[in-house]
């Protein structure tokens, strides 16, 4: 049989589950008391390949109970998500066998999943079954209201000898020859991606009879910074202007992406002020050009913010530097998803305020400090929360501000 | 009862209204007659276009005001789906004991070009059973189509007196006293808007009973003019990284808005100490970058580029 093997090798019991062991805990324990648990519903979240749906179905099967799965390939509208599940949570299942309610890849539920997510919410509260969500990250403006219903288990990256520990499982069963240390490399290169490194492993088995540390490094990795990286040096290091744009030609990255790690390093780079100078004007313009592109949703004049941003930094120092620069991750994108989760609470929290003072949340947040004020005030404090419904959440975020 | 004094004290109806005298006088016009056009109502903020439109459907409604009264700020919920959906929604039913209903689009220059396109179909198909009251700050921001089918009412800055009445209205209500000073830095501060001095004065009377100026200039600013000038100074300094990091508190870790740093910045031009042909080039650098900003760019990338210029100010 032709099987995919992430497929064929999805673990058959808990004991074959690799990592996260402290949240397939929690959620048994969840499910076993359920019926008197606060929470009805379970909101997993985590990377990409760390087991959530694995998971499901395999409590499912070990705990005796029947599931029920929809996911982002199925149309979740409000109508939709009724028509298949309403009767689900309400129904007893045949045979008397309890029921699990998975409900996959939330945060893909797109903007034609009209209503789809208020529907999430009232599901909730009407269950009769434990609900199950999953979502890459929970922290998603998108699910809001839905996280404020929902307990939420978080799945950390596996940890590379535990993916290293799998793939030699599969390597025995498939009775493939292998050399110990390459399988750790893919495990390394897989950066806590379990059904990525098992993919990994076997478009290298198809080829090849035995699994070597050389032709594992022949593998096209998913290693996004090397590209980056190499990008970078080429900007950097030349003053041509045709190089500089030919540094981007086999980038897989976005232009975003790009962006932030040249605005990141031009200062650890270039040493003169006025260099830094320069380079930050043509920084400005190629953002202009992505605001105009975003405005108008007109993508060909993409190649003028790639000119401007690309060549415009190459030009604009005076000698190429022939030190070693050690390039810096993005410090905006590392704050940004820090204040991704800060973000989301400063939403949910001023459409509260935004209500009741009949004022728009850009006005909320010019007068924060004065609500910071009140809300530390003891006094005032406890009326303001009763009144405008505050979670502790959004209650931290004021006095921390 | 909310204890947040912008509601407890918002005028309930519109003999309460503080200023605005003709613009009231109409608006009373229009409850006594049971009839009201499309508005426009054009002003700053905080000087009372939210607070007429609530009291307008107040008296005209009475009871059943919140039925047949909907509110949607634009600067939150900007694309052309509100008006689809949500605006569409509301109009389409019938009003409440009443001929009509009223839909308030605030701050509705926000709206995206295409929402207000969409929007002028919308008022004229359901203008028998809804009418709509847009605000916003500059009426030449509103497409012209839709200003034709209104009646414009351009709302004035409050003068200082009005302020005074209006903050004297609180001091008795609540009970504190304010010192001369106090009340002439309130009345600067707010600069006509009363959503502000109201805020000022709430944040004050938490700290004393006995509201002076030192009071007001401590509560009242939500970016201290120390912290802008830390900034600029690292810049005209030629340390850009430094500067760099303290923009980057300032904007992702607090989320304060761009626009409301570039004019902090442009407070503090005047005071540093540069030659005064030098503080020239850094305001056309400002202005500059602030176009930048209305040309699409992104605030924060935009300022940082900013910093990156007045790193060389000095030397040129």
């Amino acid at each position: 049989m032709n099987q995919l093997w992430t497929e064929k090798y999805r673990p058959k019991d808990l004991k074959s589950f690799k990592g996260n062991k402290k949240a397939i805990e929690e959620i048994i324990l969840w499910i076993q008391n359920w019926k008197e648990s606060k929470n009805k519903a379970v909101l997993l979240h985590g990377a990409p390949g760390v087991g959530k749906t694995s998971l499901s179905f395999l409590l499912a099967k070990s705990l005796n109970y029947e599931l029920l799965d929809t996911n982002a390939s199925d149309i979740r509208t409000k109508d939709k998500l009724k028509e298949k599940v309403e009767q689900a949570v309400k129904q007893k299942s045949l045979f008397k066998k309890g029921k699990i309610i998975l409900i996959d890849e939330v945060d893909g539920m797109g903007s034609s999943d009209r209503g789809g997510g208020a529907e999430l919410v009232r599901l909730i509260s009407e269950t009769k079954f434990p609900l199950i969500f999953t979502a890459n990250d929970a922290y998603n403006p998108k699910l809001s209201t839905l996280r404020n219903k929902c307990k939420i288990i978080k799945f950390n990256s596996v940890h590379q000898n535990s993916v290293a520990a799998r793939l030699k499982e599969i390597c025995d069963m498939e009775k493939i020859n292998f050399d110990p240390e390459a399988l750790k490399a893919i495990a390394r290169r897989a950066s806590g991606d379990l059904r990525s490194a098992i993919n990994d492993l076997e478009s290298l088995f198809s080829n090849n009879h035995e699994i070597t540390l050389e032709i594992v490094n022949e593998l096209n990795f998913r290693d996004l910074d090397q590209n980056i990286f190499q990008a970078l040096l080429i900007i950097f290091k030349t003053k041509t202007y045709s190089t500089a744009l030919d540094a981007t030609n086999n980038l897989s990255e976005n232009f975003d992406m790009l962006f932030n790690w040249i605005r990141e390093n031009v200062p650890l780079e270039y040493e003169k002020n006025e260099e830094i100078a320069l380079a930050y004007n043509f920084v400005s313009k190629a953002n202009i050009f992505k605001g105009r592109i975003r405005r108008r949703q007109n993508w060909s004049l993409l190649k003028y913010a790639y000119e401007l941003l690309c060549a415009g930094v190459a030009i604009s120092k005076d000698e190429k530097y022939s030190k070693f620069t050690r390039y810096r991750f993005p410090t905006i994108i590392k704050k940004m998803s820090l204040a991704r989760s800060k973000k989301s609470i400063r939403i949910s929290m001023c459409s509260k305020f935004s209500k009741k003072l009949h004022i728009s949340s850009k006005h909320i947040m010019k007068d924060i400090k004065f609500f910071k004020i009140l809300i530390n005030n003891p006094e005032t404090r406890n009326n303001l929360i009763e009144q405008l419904y505050l979670e502790k959440e959004e209650i931290k975020y004021l006095e921390d501000f | 009862m909310i204890e947040i004094w912008t509601e407890k004290y918002r005028p309930k109806s519109l003999t309460e209204v503080i200023g605005q005298e003709k613009i009231v006088s109409r608006l009373k016009a229009f409850v006594k007659t049971k009839s009201v056009p499309h508005c426009l109502f054009a002003g700053s903020a905080g000087i009372g276009k939210t607070t007429c439109a609530l009291a307008l459907a107040k008296d005209l409604y009475g009871e059943h005001w919140k039925q047949n009264f909907l509110e949607t700020n634009a600067s939150d919920e900007r694309g052309i789906n509100v008006v689809r959906s949500k605006i569409k929604d509301f109009a389409r039913t019938a009003p409440l004991n009443a001929p009509f209903k009223i839909i308030f689009l605030d701050e509705s220059d926000a709206l995206t070009s295409e929402a207000q396109q969409a929007l002028r179909r919308t008022m004229e198909k359901y203008s028998n059973t809804c009418r709509f009251i847009l605000s916003c700050n500059y009426s030449s921001k509103v497409l012209e189509p839709i200003q034709s089918r209104t009646a414009v009412f351009r709302f004035n800055r409050l003068t200082d007196d009005d302020v005074h009445k209006y903050i004297m209205r609180i001091a008795q209500a609540e009970g504190f006293t304010l010192t001369p000073d106090g009340l002439n830095a309130v009345t600067k501060i707010s600069y006509g808007d009363l959503r502000k001095a109201t805020n000022v004065l709430q944040a004050a009377s938490i700290v004393t009973e006995e509201i002076s100026e030192k009071t007001i200039f401590d509560v009242s600013a939500s970016l201290r003019p120390k912290e802008v000038k830390a900034i600029l100074t690292d810049a005209l300094s030629g340390k850009f990284l430094s500067a760099r990091n303290k923009l980057n508190t300032l904007m992702i870790d607090r989320g304060l808005d761009g626009l409301d740093i570039i004019k902090a910045i442009h407070r503090e031009v005047y005071s540093l100490e540069i030659p005064e042909k030098q503080k020239l080039k850094f305001i056309e650098l400002l202005g500059e970058y602030e176009f930048r900003i209305t040309e699409g760019g992104t605030p924060d990338i935009q300022i940082e580029a900013l910093l990156a210029q007045l790193t060389c100010l000095s030397k040129t």
